[in-house]
């Protein structure tokens, strides 16, 4: 990971541009940190509609595995503090990645540990 | 590492929410294909509302049979909690820390707990045998959204799962005292006696996430 990591401020106005900038800053991160070579069937971030609190538009993740499991992650959503840095948006998908491999067939029960609690960098 | 915030991005985001937010429905509680079942938990911890909206209408004598098997008036168990009676606090009940809480109604149960002192809480959700049975599809569960003392909190991962499935997520950060609201949608297909239909079950509540100072608040 670079030592220094810019999140474009400029004039982004859209979820559009929002999704761009996890597309290429986020996803591929925590992906390479997750899976293996080969082990990723495919991925796609979709802007989604979410109900319950804090209910809004928001950016999620839903990727296959090679070994045939799908699952969706919640990238972003408006109004959530922890979800406003590039640092929080990967610390937040490397959590819930790290609670769901060792549920999945690809990883069935095994320890995985993707966030340092001490590496500020994530 | 120095981070940039993604502020200017996000205000044009949140703007969104506003346009996304139409107005507020009227609640129908019941018709002639649709039952609802509200269970409201002691001091707001744990409530469910189960809708279910069946293919065909049905005559009211009919509608109070199915209501009456979901609800589970023959020989389901009632409202229960288990674990250490909770305190009524200021705001919320207090769930004391090093104590796991069991809270029971003919939907389903929901679970928490919180080491004392610690940074999580693992909360679990696991939908009720009775319900279970009349359930003919995977269940489909939104993923948990909750806030701490106030503040949204990042959206816990969607799940598809059999009825048996012992939902969970972890309610992290969750410190001593944190206030919790927390709200899940599970959404499934339902046969009851061969009527068939759609349904989704909303759990929500509220609670304090209790700490132990001076040996009160949890429980000693």
């Amino acid at each position: 990971m670079p030592a220094e990591c810019e999140f474009p401020t400029g004039a982004a106005s859209s979820l559009s541009e929002l999704k761009s900038s996890i597309d290429s800053e986020v996803v591929p991160y925590c992906l390479e940190l997750a899976f293996r070579t080969g082990e990723l069937r495919s991925f796609l971030t979709t802007i989604t509609q979410y109900g319950g609190l804090n209910a809004g538009p928001g950016i999620e993740l839903r990727l296959e595995t090679s070994e045939g499991d799908v699952q969706s992650f919640p990238v972003w959503q408006p109004n959530v503090e922890s979800l406003s840095t590039l640092q929080g948006l990967r610390r937040s998908l490397l959590e819930q990645l790290e609670s769901w491999l060792p549920e999945s067939r690809l990883r069935w029960g095994e320890n995985v540990h993707l966030v340092d609690p001490d590496n500020s960098q994530q | 590492m120095r981070m940039k915030s993604v502020s200017g991005i996000f205000v044009a985001a949140i703007a969104l929410v506003a346009l996304a937010n139409g107005p507020a429905q009227a609640a129908s509680s019941e018709s002639g294909s649709v039952v609802t079942i509200n269970h409201a938990g002691f001091d707001g911890i744990s409530n469910s509302a189960l809708t279910v909206t069946f293919d065909k209408p049905m005559d009211s004598a009919k509608l109070a049979q199915v209501k009456s098997l979901l609800t589970g008036q023959n020989g389901a168990p009632s409202a229960a909690i288990h674990g250490l009676q909770p305190f009524t606090g200021p705001q919320g009940a207090f769930l004391y820390c090093d104590n796991a809480y069991s809270f029971s109604d003919s939907d389903g149960n929901y679970t928490f707990q919180h080491a004392c002192g610690g940074t999580t809480g693992p909360w679990g959700y696991k939908i009720s045998s009775g319900l279970c049975a009349e359930i003919v599809s995977n269940v489909t569960e939104s993923g948990m959204s909750w806030t701490r003392n106030g503040a949204n909190q990042a959206r816990q991962a969607p799940h598809v799962e059999g009825c048996t499935y012992q939902f969970h997520g972890t309610y992290s950060p969750d410190d001593d005292y944190d206030f919790i609201t927390y709200s899940d949608t599970l959404a499934f297909e339902i046969d009851v006696d061969g009527d068939t239909g759609t349904a989704t079950l909303n759990i929500t509540g509220s609670f304090t996430s209790a700490g132990c100072a001076n040996g009160h608040a949890c429980g000693m």
